[in-house]
């Protein structure tokens, strides 16, 4: 019994582990070049070995991407109808997600942070 | 980035792209430091999420402060992306008509990278090494 709860707990904890980005996140933003601030509500689920990201303004799914994790950093390529992109998140200590990002067109850094609701 | 490239849509995207091969200086960006040498011209080998192996040729060119990365496979452009360097990690997402996705690499001390990478609908990722030419 005592074998299996130490079982259980270790697979638990590894899920948390792996894990460990997946939830809802309250968002705001910095656009590359000083293109102005934005807030956003995001998503992160796990599917397999990678996760899914959806990025929601005022509600309404404006990106989608997918993420791995490399070097304690992570790491997602999105895309829309309109294009592409990539943002690389530090994960805190806190669950917080601190980003910074690019697209196509630009040669500058836009920011991202993400907290946890 | 995968080896099923169907390249024939490639150009809707790439059009009025500047070619691979012009010239690009190399700017160091604050904090930066040799890091900056990710760009160049690579040889890579890789396998896919769901098995199976593939060859590529990759170029990364600066671009301000982010990159700029194009894959080419039997010399055709298959996917390009755009990349940021963070530490000793170099994050690309890269997309064609097709599909996006995103791709990671350790910046090795020999300047080879060594990445893993995802496609959007995959549940598995791939790897990727590209050495210097």
């Amino acid at each position: 019994m005592r074998t299996g709860l130490f079982l259980l707990l270790t697979v638990v904890l590894a899920a948390a582990a792996f894990a460990d980005v997946v939830g809802e996140y309250g968002g705001e933003g910095a656009n590359p070049g000083g293109g102005g601030s934005y807030t956003c509500d995001v998503r992160i689920t796990k599917s397999g070995d990678v996760y899914g990201v959806q990025w929601f303004f005022d509600g309404a799914l404006g990106y989608e991407g997918i993420g791995i994790m490399k070097n304690g950093l992570f790491c997602v390529g999105y895309a829309a109808s309109g294009g592409y992109g990539v943002v690389v998140y530090e994960v805190a200590a806190d669950g917080t997600l601190e980003g910074i990002w690019t697209t196509p067109g630009f040669d500058d850094l836009g920011k991202e942070t993400l907290r946890k609701k | 980035m995968a080896v099923a490239v169907s390249c024939c849509g490639c150009k809707k995207l790439l059009g009025g792209r500047k070619a691979p091969g012009e010239s690009v200086p190399e700017v160091t960006a604050g904090g930066e430091t040799g890091a900056a040498a990710v760009a160049g011209s690579y040889a890579g080998a890789g396998t896919n999420p769901g098995g199976g192996t593939y060859a590529c040729d990759v170029t990364v060119a600066k671009r301000g402060n982010v990159y700029r990365v194009m894959w080419y496979f039997d010399g055709k452009l298959g996917y390009e992306g755009t990349g940021i360097l963070k530490r000793n990690t170099f994050v690309v997402g890269f997309a064609n008509p097709q599909g996006y996705g995103v791709v990671a690499y350790t910046v090795k001390a020999d300047g080879s990278l060594d990445g893993t990478w995802t496609g959007a609908g995959g549940t598995k990722v791939g790897t990727e090494k590209l050495k210097r030419k």
